[in-house]
């Protein structure tokens, strides 16, 4: 089976499954009766947080630090390598785009490699700058955009490996270099449309 | 009860949906994040039970030693322990946990000091990285942080 439709597959099913889970009508029956948004989008995160430690300890950590079978790299297709636990996540939540328009995540940064990965919303600098200050906790709120309301819940993605704070420290796009093991790099942010 | 329903609905129809099943067990039955409590406490907390304490744990919320290998094991665990082990990031046992760490400290100090020292690769495929991350740290000051950590931790 090919990457694409492995990456697919791990991100579309279980959030598929979570859909379904809420109904046909998605967060408007889930407001009115079913799973409220915050739950639901402590679930969708709860899903999105297992398969990427799972992609991580499973394959990147067993095949390429255990058993040295191939590396991961964040030029995977040059390298003929693993693409990285963050790129694979990236890549499941723009399969999920287009799919579905219940939800949507990212994952952002304060400090981002990449500078389309800033935060773009007043609510989204917030939540990042949360859960910075705030180990351990995740920020919620509710945000209007384009004339429509969203419930929008940021969590902590931290730095769970030493290859992580490397190549963020090194990186030669990256506006800041002191990064240590555990500190909190950026946030998962999904948003759910609530109007 | 609607959403246990719907899913149990779906993990008879759907087989590729019920791969996702037991994460999604999981995901609704999570308990809510646990609140982080770093703010200064004049004592410290203590654990209930087998532990851990709630949130993020850090050093001032646990007790001072007198041990000067623990004091000097406090220090070193503040500046790079804690980070993952004060809140359990990416499957590390947290301090005060002592369910978790009663089969790690069953091996032996010396196994929880190879391991701290040259890192280690747990049977679920969780990394222990070398030198917790730190390559400044000697390897005294790596024993004593092994030290403190088992010391409130069993």
């Amino acid at each position: 089976m090919k990457l694409g439709k492995l990456i697919t597959m791990s991100a579309a099913l279980p959030a598929l499954a979570l859909l379904s889970a809420c109904g046909s009508d998605g967060s408007e029956k889930a407001v009115s009766g079913g799973i409220d948004p915050q739950t639901f989008a402590d679930s969708l995160h709860a899903v999105m947080a297992s398969d990427r430690a799972v992609y991580t300890k499973r394959v990147v950590n067993r095949l390429q630090n255990d058993e040295g079978v191939i590396k991961a790299s964040e030029h995977f297709e040059d390298d003929k390598a693993l693409p990285l636990p963050a790129q694979m996540f990236r890549f499941g939540a723009e399969a999920v785009a287009e799919k579905t328009d219940k939800f949507s995540y990212q994952l952002l940064s304060l400090w981002p490699i990449n500078k389309q990965n800033a935060p773009k919303t007043e609510l989204e600098k917030d939540g990042l700058q949360y859960i910075v200050d705030h180990p351990g906790e995740n920020f919620y709120g509710e945000e209007e955009l384009g004339g429509k309301k969203y419930f929008t819940a940021v969590y902590a993605d931290p730095a769970v490996a030493p290859a992580c704070v490397t190549c963020h420290n090194d990186h030669k796009d990256t506006p800041k270099t002191d990064f240590k093991l555990g500190d909190t790099m950026g946030g998962v942010v999904i948003r759910i449309p609530i109007t | 009860m609607v959403i246990g329903r719907f899913l149990r609905w779906n993990a008879k129809r759907l087989f590729p949906l019920a791969l996702s099943f037991p994460l999604i067990l999981v995901a609704c039955n999570s308990d809510a994040p646990p609140d982080a409590g770093s703010e200064d406490k004049e004592t410290p907390d203590k654990p209930v039970g087998d532990g851990p304490l709630d949130g993020l744990v850090t050093v001032d919320r646990l007790p001072t030693p007198d041990d000067p290998v623990l004091v000097k094991g406090r220090s070193v665990w503040s500046g790079t322990c804690q980070n993952c082990h004060g809140l359990g990031i990416a499957d590390s046992p947290k301090i005060t946990d002592r369910k978790a760490w009663a089969p790690r400290i069953a091996k032996g100090k010396n196994v929880l000091y190879e391991h701290a020292l040259h890192g280690f690769f747990g049977p679920d495929g969780a990394m222990m990285p070398e030198r917790g991350g730190n390559p400044d740290l000697s390897d005294d000051e790596i024993r004593a942080a092994v030290d403190f950590m088992v010391a409130n931790s069993q």
